[in-house]
């Protein structure tokens, strides 16, 4: 492992940052300064054909070179979009990196963007050039080509299957970086003059929000918002360089604002996996420092972990219930700042070697110095697992106009919080709203100069979350705004509060609650987990056929029911959940239900599960409802289902 | 242009006892093509491929591959010349992994040395690290790098054709058996098996005969068709010309018409 002593280290980046006769302050000026400075450093791993391939930042470099000339060879103007569809691959890196350097603005989609979704963008953006991946999504193209009329070229680097394709508009990245060598040769000076072209002030990316409602948005991004979080967080996080990063969220907007920047500025090791199927595997082997997973990535990391305990033999799962209640009370004495007797560190030592360790090797976190949990925030018994269990697992907060506002660190213990405000970032609560200022926000939106401007107050950006600031300077976010809810006893709530405790659950996957001024009580549809239910179903000897099936069973609804109660115990008399429906089946993304980033699309399910809702107020014990499913591919189908409702 | 010819088979026939499953069967596969075998349940085609591969010794007949007669050679030597295949109902070794599985594929592909085999040095080594190497670019191409270490048995029976899809490949093939690669399978893992075949048709010019039920199918993917019924060759010719056979119609597309 390569770490490096951290105060020699800074001191060496801070006299570097100032000795240079420009500031560093774009993503291309720092991976010069790698090139220069850390060029024999490992900059990246890849698992290609089951081995791990390495990469150097000064290869790293050649390969940006050789992509950022071969773009300006194909005419690429300052300013010009890039839309970028891939997985996390160097390769998706180097581009946009290349891209970057060029003056250019790439753009990152999710993976699976239907064709539709993907021409909106390309014709909101303007781009004229289109990097994807694969056949997949070059087919994409193909499809919307006569639509997308800007696009004047096709760039893919992986060619399985794209051997027979015809020339002309496509072109194989190799290709790309042939022609930029070419160039390179003929103007060995044109690389350092486009970096020293780039400013901090210029946009590096445009990232398109997540569209909870409406059209998604085009924000523009420049440097120094994307180089904001690596610096302000340096400090506070104490990752030492030359860390192990595993970049895996979807390019589409978090690695584009943090591990695009965040890898070249600390420097860290960047690792990618071989297939998203193998993702798994390839965080165990690489068993990185630091973890970015959605809340969502971590409930289902904890089901599966409690899952596979109740799974195990006998003995396994007495040492671990023994060993996560040593877990427990360590972070029992450090959350009321007590020391420990040498007999309970001797037995938290010997818990955590023998059993903690294991568990957290499973799941490649043996090594984990910092976890964050950003988006919508966590429940904190989850986050409280997990620091039982020896992960270091932090609330964090942001959002994509203004980039990361505040984080907890490893070792405060404020979950119920999402931590205090970075340096720099300034809070103030005005009327219940979360107000910010930041020294690095988004300029504004794309083709909308004005949007942006509409959602300042005096200098101060309103975010639209509820929440208050404690004495000692803690952000309590509770939910957005508008979905502060009262109930007709006065009560107020916040559904996503709740939700995220019913997720909690080892068996639900996904739930809405609903409510209002005019209803006594809440009432929530939940979707269960498929595998963990079925498997659970199993282990009882509880036949079942489809989910349908599944989620109506006696025996499936009464645990689900136990599961609800015990989330009623944390909420308030009058706003505790009355009446419960089992889904027929998950909510979907490709049904719209969802955002790409998972997030509940609450005026679509409103909608659409209003037969469910109106049934539960009337006080009905059954509703039978008829569902269109839209599958992947595009194709329906129909599901008939009878949904009893549930009284807790 | 003339094509060229793979594989010619003449006046073919297969008794067992007073059963004839195969009654004078003429075949020709030329280079490059998908040629699909179709027919009624019993027409004689598992046992046609059987034939190819040596598992079973036809009764009269003959077989030329590649200009050399295989009529009544071993199942093994036959493989050796480079024709592999892949079973109706799966002969994979299930306590085995997905790679070990492949890599029994690369036997005789392998260059041997018994005893520096068993003490794992030099050139045994680097043979392993290379025929591994080629295992893992199979496991590219049919994406299956995330079973690579789970064992066969536990796998999706999907999953378990395309493991015995990726071992036929390992021999390197010339000529590719497909037993109904696809029965048991959903829409989707179907369009991707008949994505691999294309591609590993197209990629590396590899000739592939195919049994499949599935006629949507076997008419968007193949070359020619050729229909069997009760061990004789009906029909012959293109997935259209087939398709508006009314010998074929009959015996077959009508016949099980009828029966469903």
């Amino acid at each position: 492992m390569m770490l490096f002593n951290r105060s020699k280290e800074r001191n060496a980046r801070a006299s570097l940052d100032n000795n240079s006769e420009s500031v560093i302050d774009t993503v291309p000026k720092v991976l010069r300064r790698n090139n220069l400075s850390y060029g024999d450093r490992i900059a990246m791993r890849k698992k290609r054909l089951g081995i791990w391939h390495q990469y150097t930042w000064k290869e790293v470099f050649q390969h940006v070179t050789s992509i950022c000339l071969g773009f300006l060879r194909l005419g690429l103007q300052k300013g010009d979009r890039v839309v970028i569809i891939g997985n996390n691959d160097p390769e998706l890196f180097w581009v946009q990196w290349g891209v970057q350097c060029a003056g250019g603005i790439p753009i990152c989609l999710y993976v699976d963007s239907l064709p539709e979704e993907t021409k909106y963008f390309i014709n909101n953006s303007g781009a004229r050039f289109f990097v994807g991946e694969d056949q997949e999504q070059v087919d994409k193209i193909l499809l919307i080509k006569e639509d997308c009329p800007d696009i004047e070229k096709v760039i893919y680097w992986d060619d399985k299957g794209l051997w027979f394709y015809e020339e002309g508009l496509i072109m194989n990245l190799t290709q790309l970086e042939t022609i930029g060598n070419e160039e390179s040769a003929e103007k060995p000076e044109l690389m350092d003059h486009c970096i020293d072209e780039t400013k901090g002030i210029d946009i590096s990316v445009i990232i398109y929000s997540s569209g909870t409602t409406g059209l998604p948005k085009g924000i523009i991004i420049p440097y120094y918002y994307v180089l904001f979080y690596p610096r302000s967080s340096f400090p506070i996080y104490n990752i030492p360089a030359g860390s192990e990063y595993f970049s895996y969220a979807p390019p589409a907007w978090a690695e584009q604002t943090m591990g695009l920047s965040l890898g070249p500025d600390y420097p860290l090791v960047i690792s990618f996996a071989e297939e998203p199927e193998t993702l798994q595997n390839d965080i165990m082997e690489i068993a990185p420092h630091m973890l970015f997973y959605q809340p969502r990535l971590w409930e289902d990391l904890a089901r599966q972990i409690r899952m596979k305990i109740d799974d195990a033999s006998w003995w396994k799962r007495l040492s671990f219930q023994l060993a996560i209640k040593e877990g427990y009370r360590k972070l029992e004495a450090q959350e009321q700042d007590k020391a420990m007797s040498i007999q309970r560190k001797i037995r938290f030592w010997l818990a955590d070697r023998l059993v903690l360790s294991v568990v957290r090797g499973h799941y490649g976190m043996k090594r984990v110095l910092l976890c964050t949990v950003g988006g919508t925030s966590c429940a904190p018994s989850l986050i409280r697992f997990f620091r039982a269990l020896g992960v270091p697992l932090c609330n964090a907060y942001g959002a994509a106009e203004l980039g990361m506002i505040s984080s907890n660190h490893q070792l405060e213990t404020r979950y119920d919080t999402v931590g205090k405000p970075f340096p720099g970032v300034e809070i103030k609560i005005d009327q219940m709203e979360v107000l910010v200022r930041s020294p690095g926000m988004a300029k504004e939106y794309w083709k909308n100069p004005e949007g942006l401007s509409r959602k300042m107050r005096d200098g101060w950006y309103c975010t639209g979350d509820s929440g208050h600031l404690d004495e000692e300077g803690y952000l309590v976010v509770y939910d957005r705004l508008e979905e502060m809810i009262h109930l007709s006893g006065g009560a107020a709530f916040s559904p996503q509060f709740v939700e995220t405790r019913l997720r909690f659950s080892v068996y639900i996957k996904d739930a809405i609650v609903f409510g209002d001024e005019s209803k006594p009580y809440l009432t929530a549809i939940i979707s269960l987990d498929f595998g963990m239910v079925g498997k659970w179903a199993e282990s009882k000897n509880i036949p079942y056929t489809t989910f349908v099936d599944l989620s109506q069973k006696p025996e499936v609804i009464s645990i689900l029911a136990e599961e609800v109660r015990a989330v009623n115990k944390l909420l308030a008399e009058g706003g505790r959940i009355h009446k419960f429906v089992s889904l027929h089946k998950e909510f979907d993304a490709d049904e719209a239900e969802l955002t790409r980033s998972r997030k509940l699309k609450r005026r679509v399910l409103n909608k659409k599960y209003d037969d469910i809702y109106q049934a539960m107020y009337e006080g009905r014990d059954s509703v039978s409802v008829e569902a269109k499913v839209t599958y992947s591919d595009g194709r329906e189908g129909h599901v008939n289902a009878t949904l009893h409702i549930i009284e807790v | 242009m003339q094509k060229l010819l793979r594989l010619k088979i003449e006046n073919l026939h297969l008794r067992f006892g007073d059963l004839a499953p195969l009654a004078g069967v003429e075949l020709e596969v030329y280079a490059g093509e998908i040629l699909a075998i179709i027919g009624p349940n019993g027409a004689g085609k598992t046992a046609l491929l059987n034939c190819i591969n040596g598992f079973y010794k036809p009764w009269k007949g003959t077989i030329i591959f590649d200009g050399f007669e295989i009529t009544c050679l071993s199942p093994y030597k036959i493989a050796q010349l480079g024709i592999s295949r892949t079973f109706q109902n799966l002969a994979l070794y299930s306590g085995a992994t997905t790679l070990e599985n492949i890599l029994t594929g690369r036997h005789f592909r392998t260059d041997e040395n018994f005893i520096m085999q068993m003490i794992w040095f030099g050139p045994a080594r680097k043979e392993e690290i290379r025929q591994r190497h080629i295992v893992e670019g199979i496991l590219d191409f049919l994406e299956i790098q995330h079973i690579r270490h789970i064992k066969v048995g536990g796998l999706s029976y999907g999953l378990r054709k395309r493991v015995e899809l990726a071992r036929a490949l390992a021999l390197e093939p010339t000529l590719l058996l497909v037993d109904e690669p696809m029965t048991g399978m959903n829409r989707e893992e179907k369009e991707d098996m008949a994505r691999y075949l294309i591609d590993i048709n197209q990629l590396r010019r590899i000739p592939i005969i195919i049994i499949e039920h599935d006629m949507g199918l076997v008419m968007d993917i193949t070359d020619r068709v050729v229909v069997l019924d009760f061990g004789k060759k009906i029909a012959e010719g293109t997935p259209e010309e087939i398709q508006s056979d009314q010998t074929v119609i009959h015996s077959y597309l009508g016949a099980a018409e009828s029966q469903s």
